[in-house]
Parts: structure tokens; sequence; C-alpha cells
């Protein structure tokens, strides 16, 4: 079996993925002694969705203060707010063993990676309680600065990791495919973290390409479980000019230049009935997310958006001081990062002139994290003896609704990994490889050569997305999931013949889409199932059908784990610490967060 | 509007140049687009850099040539363009079509 593949490559620990998730689970890893490969789809520092970044990162004020050392920051904003406040904003369905592991362990890892980026020179924007404002590639830097200093870390670039072994119900390794020559590597390793990211089901949205469900669905079928993956955060992303669709720069002009008022008008200019104590508790903050996801998506969902898809912002009540203050604001703090006049790599002189002009700016929706992922606990195990999982590939912190912090999350848990694995692999040894698991996955994926006759890979991975766009965007109806769900499973019938029509493997885009279809099919299915299954509506999850916030009968995580029939789901309510679970029911995922019994305050 | 694509296939170390005819472009479109949308609808096999992209200017991984010069894909904008004729990166290894490494 080894012979079929080109390379073989051994060690204690195959941490995959080369962003927060990855790294930090190697950094940490490689410190205990343990012998390290990072795998990474694209190269390290410049993949993985940290690159997108435009928020930044933060912990509660009190480590800020103490752990960290900060004169600037804030402690009224403690550990037990931030606690308090991230049980909330998941409505209740956090696992709070999660929520502490994050409120303990994030400020410990971030304190590491604040010393990365100084020696990185990287210079971030500090705001209280305890946030920095860092953007894309700036984050990532430091990143790489950590991984510069670990020793002894081997990494492997542009490689998918397709597979994970296991050999009796225990990891064994994994393997990958060099995407650049189609080589087929067999990494054997002791344990495996995967910190791949999350999926993404729609056309509309604001990541890198690499948002293919790989991490939840290798462990899935490895016999992990998934859960929340009905939770998809979305939000304001550009549809004009139109060659700058899918760039964040709606939502960081919110973040930052929020002394510029703006209403938000849809086709007919009238405009979205957004109650104003809702704008006040939420506009500027990442609240908005959420909020702008729900009008936006009624708005749409009665034919009123705009022909990008989008609606409008209105900023003529602002002068032009106003907003000559507001872009200086912008550009003190994005300059140190990117050409002055531009975000990212995209120059905004149009953005800026339609503003100046009082021209509507139509802004869309897209979307950005899945809350849902692998099942995990505050160790990061899965129940898989060996895998381990970080970051957005996993679930349990944000539960129905994220508000806090992806980057941090990615760190914490990333660390966490890397230091469970080290505890793991000292008393493991290294397992054989199952040869006939490996026997029959080489057969599935090299078996995609032999097709003839079927659809190419890059045509239905865009059938599925169209598939979810129609049933499982924001407004969502039991006929649309019920449909979207048939849907899913013809393509999943049609997966087998898929054709490729390059036969030889050197970068070979339609083979590698292929692989990560199937990823992504099981991760919608499991999404779509559990939307059908919550009739209510509970934080990204919004039910035209079932408004209602229902405590009494859908404060249940769905999980779904392979039977012998397909995919299995069950029930389980949240793990709960400190907070109780409520009772009762709420209008809407707006009044949920109205209600003044509520007594959130972040 | 025709593109043209310098291709390689590395198995048979074969070079060629394909034309391909897009219909009038209704929206403002990026090299990155027309890549898309021939690959869906006109030619799967044509290869470009497509995993692990940011798709504006960040990563800087879609560098390819177009018409002459070397420019990313995600930013360079094609409606302004009188003709397109895309090639490999200069200064890269080709991989296959307008895939490059280093």
């Amino acid at each position: 079996m080894e012979r079929e593949f080109d390379r073989v490559i051994a060690c204690d620990l195959l941490a995959v993925g080369g962003s927060g998730a990855g790294v930090t689970a190697a950094i940490y890893a490689s410190r205990q002694g343990l012998d390290v490969v990072l795998v990474s789809k694209g190269k390290v520092g410049f993949s993985g969705n940290a690159i997108m970044a435009g928020g930044g990162f933060g912990v509660d004020g009190e480590s800020g203060k103490e752990l960290l050392g900060l004169e600037g920051a804030d402690p009224s904003f403690s550990k037990e707010r931030m606690f308090d406040c991230i049980v909330k904003e998941s409505f209740f369905l956090s696992d709070q063993n999660m929520v502490e592991q994050y409120v303990e362990e994030g400020p410990i890892v971030v304190k590491d990676y604040l010393g990365w980026a100084q020696r990185a020179g990287q210079d971030y924007f500090f705001c209280k309680p305890a946030n920095w404002i860092a953007s894309g590639l700036s984050f990532t830097k430091a990143l790489v600065q950590g991984l510069k200093e670990a020793e002894g870390i081997r990494t492997v670039e542009d490689v998918a990791v397709i597979e994970v072994l296991t050999n009796d119900g225990k990891v064994c390794g994994a393997v990958g495919m060099d995407i650049y020559t189609g080589e087929l590597i067999l990494f054997r390793a002791k344990a495996v973290v995967l910190g791949t990211g999350g999926y993404q089901p729609f056309s509309m949205n604001n990541t890198v390409t690499d948002m293919t469900g790989d991490g939840p669905a290798m462990a899935y079928r490895a016999g992990a479980r998934l859960t929340d993956m009905e939770f998809i955060l979305s939000f304001p992303t550009a549809v004009v000019p139109q060659e700058m669709k899918g760039s964040i720069y709606p939502y960081v002009f919110e973040y930052n230049m929020r002394n510029l008022k703006y209403t938000i008008r849809d086709k007919n200019g009238d405009p979205l009935p957004m109650p104003e104590e809702i704008i006040q508790l939420s506009r500027g903050g990442k609240l908005s997310k959420l909020v702008t996801s729900y009008y936006f998506g009624y708005a749409a969902d009665a034919g009123l958006a705009g022909p990008n898809g989008g609606f409008f912002y209105d900023y003529s009540a602002n002068t032009r001081e106003e907003k000559e203050k507001g872009f200086q604001i912008f550009y003190d703090r994005f300059d140190r990062w990117h050409r002055h006049g531009y975000y990212k790599g995209e120059s905004l002189a149009k953005v800026e002139k339609m503003i100046f002009d009082d021209e509507p700016l139509e802004v869309g929706i897209g979307a950005e994290y899945c809350m849902g992922g692998v099942e995990i606990n505050e160790k990061m195990e899965t129940g898989v003896p060996g895998l381990y999982v970080a970051g957005e590939a996993g679930s349990g912190v944000f539960g129905a609704c994220r508000v806090g912090d992806g980057l941090v999350e990615m760190m914490c848990q990333g660390m966490r990994s890397g230091l469970s694995a080290a505890e793991y692999c000292r008393d493991n040894p290294l397992p054989a490889v199952d040869e006939d698991q490996a026997d029959q996955l080489l057969k599935k994926i090299l078996g995609l050569f032999n097709n003839e006759g079927g659809r190419s890979p890059l045509e239905f991975y865009q059938d599925i997305e169209a598939v979810c766009d129609k049933g499982f965007g924001l407004i969502r109806t039991g006929e649309k999931l019920e449909q979207a769900l048939k849907e899913l499973e013809e393509l999943k019938a049609e997966w087998p013949t898929l054709t490729l029509g390059t036969k030889s493997r050197a970068y070979n885009a339609e083979w590698l889409w292929a692989l990560q279809a199937e990823n992504l099919l099981i991760c919608c299915e499991a999404g779509v199932r559990a939307a059908i299954l919550r009739k209510e509506s509970r934080g990204c999850h919004i039910r035209k059908d079932c408004p209602q916030v229902d405590h009494d009968n859908y404060l249940v995580k769905f999980v779904h784990h392979a039977g012998a029939q397909g995919m299995e789901t069950t029930t389980r309510p949240p793990v709960h610490t400190k907070l109780a679970l409520p009772t009762g029911q709420k209008e809407n995922v707006i009044s949920y967060f109205l209600d003044p019994t509520l007594d959130y305050h972040r | 509007m025709t593109v043209k694509i310098d291709r390689y296939d590395p198995e048979s170390g074969r070079m060629w140049t394909d034309s391909f005819e897009l219909p009038t472009l209704e929206r403002r479109m990026t090299v990155m687009d027309v890549l898309e949308y021939i690959t869906l609808h006109l030619d799967p096999t044509v290869a470009y850099y497509h995993h692990s992209v940011c798709d504006h200017g960040i990563c800087g991984r879609c560098t390819l040539k177009v018409n002459g010069k070397n420019a990313l894909a995600c930013l360079t904008v094609v409606n302004d363009l009188t003709e397109l004729h895309l090639g490999p990166a200069a200064g890269r290894t080709v991989v296959r079509d307008l895939v490059t490494r280093h």
C-alpha cells in the first residue's frame, strides 16, 4: 500500500491548516518536544481566512490590565462579563465549558501572540477594553514569526489533506495531495489536529476559496460528530463597484467610521424597518452582523433588493466635514497596512466618491463564518482518540451567533489542541496504517480519473452553492429547506460520476474540487437537516415560518454522525456551567436582544 | 470579447494558445471572474491559480501575464481592455497553463 503513495512523512503530530489554529497547535506541541509537521493547503501566512480579517481581536479588560500589563485596558469589561456576553450572544447555545476555555486561555495565547507581532514589526491599533484592530496579513505575519521562533517544525505547503486515517478507531495519520504536482502523500502520525477552517455554502461570501468544509467532513468520516451546522454568520459586504464584490469594506467602514450616520434603504428608497433601539444597540459593533442579516434578509425575501442583490446606504445626513473626518479616522488606522486610498489591495476611490456625492451605495450581505463544526470539548478532543479540532472547524464557543473574536478562538483552541495532543502522544505509540482503509481511499480518489460522460466538478461545486443560496439562505422556510435537502441528496448521488477533463494530476483543479465538493456536501447536508428540525429562529438561523425563539422546545443542539444508513441526527442540551438556561419564547431574534430581562451589556 | 490563453500540458510538454469567445460583459469583471466563467462554461480544463485565493489583492498568489505584463488576476478589470491575452507569469516555472511556481 505504501508503494502507491509518492511520499511518506512520519511525525508525532500532524497539524493541518496554515492559519491561526494549525500554526498555534504546531507551536505549542513543539514546545512540548513533539516532532510536528504543519501542513497547509496554501502558503502559511498567506492562506486561511485570517488573511481576510478586518476587525481584529481582543481579550477581557481584566486580563488586559493584569496579564498583559496594558495601561489603557478597561477592567470593567471583566472575564465574567465577557463570558456572560458570549453566552447570551450565542442565544444560550454555547457549550459553556468551551466559553470558559476561550475566556481563560485566550489571554494566555494573545500574550505570546503580541510578542510575535512585536518581533515581526507589526503595529496594531489598540482600543478599549483590550482590543486590537489588525488587518489580514499583519495578523498572519505575527503567526509566521511564532512559527519561525518555534524549533524543528517541518512545514509542508500547498498540500490539501484529503482524509484522516484511523486504525481500530484511533488516528494513525492522514493522506495529503500535493496540489502542484498531484502527488499523494501518506502522513503517519500519532495525532492529528484539524485547524482547517469552516464551511461556506453560499456563492455570496467574503472568505478565501478554501472554506470547503474539509476539516468537519474528514472528522465526520473518521467518526467524530458535527453540531450547530445550521448557523452561518454573514455581514455587510461589497457588491459595488462590481469588481470589488466580496470586499468587506462596508463592514470595516461601519466598524471604524462610527461618527457617520446612515440610513439603509430598499430599491424603492424606503428605509429598512430597523427600530432605533436595535440600531443603537448594534451599529458599529459586531452584533450588527446579525441585525443587518435579519433586516436585509427579510427585505430581500420581499423582493426589495437592488440590482446587485443589496440595499442602499444613504450617507446624505452627514456634512462633507463629517465624511472627511470619518475617512480620516479610517485611513489613520488602516494606512499602516495598506496604500493610502486603498483597502487591502483595492482602491476605494469610487466608493469615496459615491459617499461624498451622496450617491446611494449598494451593499450586500456575504457569508463570513460558520459557528458550527466538529463537536469538541475544552481539551479540543473529538471523541476519536488522537483527533483534535481547533478554530472555525470546531464548534461550541459561539452557538447560534458569534459576536466575539474568531481570531482568539482559533489561537486559544489551537494552543490547547497542541498541548492536549502532546499529552496523548506521550502515552501512545505510532499506530500502523490500516491497509484496507488506505486502499479504499486510493481507489475512490484515483477512480475519479476513470470516469467518463459525467459533469465537471467545478460546475457541480457551483450547483451546491446554488442549492444553498436558494433554500438555506438568510431567511428560511421548512418547505424550501426540504427542497434543498432533496437536491443535495441528488447531488450526492451524482458525485461518483463526476468527470475530470484533465486526466493528469499536476495542478488538477477539477480533481481537487471534486474532493472538496464531497466535503462541502456533508457539511451542507448537516446544516440543512438541522435547519429543518429546528422549527424556531435562533441567532443566524432565521425561519420565516417559525420566527419565534423557542427556548422551551429548541434550546438544544442538533448533533450529526455517520450511521450505517447515512447521516444520523440526535439532540442534546448545550453544556452549561455558570449561566442557567432560559425558558419561554421571544417573538423573534431581534426582540430576544431588546428584552431588558436578558440584561445584555457588551 | 475574445480571450487568448497560453496553455501548457506538463504530461506531454505541449504548448499552444486557445481562443475563447466571451458574451458581451454585463457587469464589470476581473481576470479572475473571466477565468471562472471560462472554466464553468467553456472549458473546465483551463488551469489557473484557483486554490487558497483571497480575490482582493491580499495574498498575491494569482499573478499571471495579462497582455504581456505580470498582474494579479483578482485586481485586473477587463471591461476597459480591447484585447485580452493571458499567459503564465514571467520569471517562474510553469506548472500547467497559467499556474506557475517559484
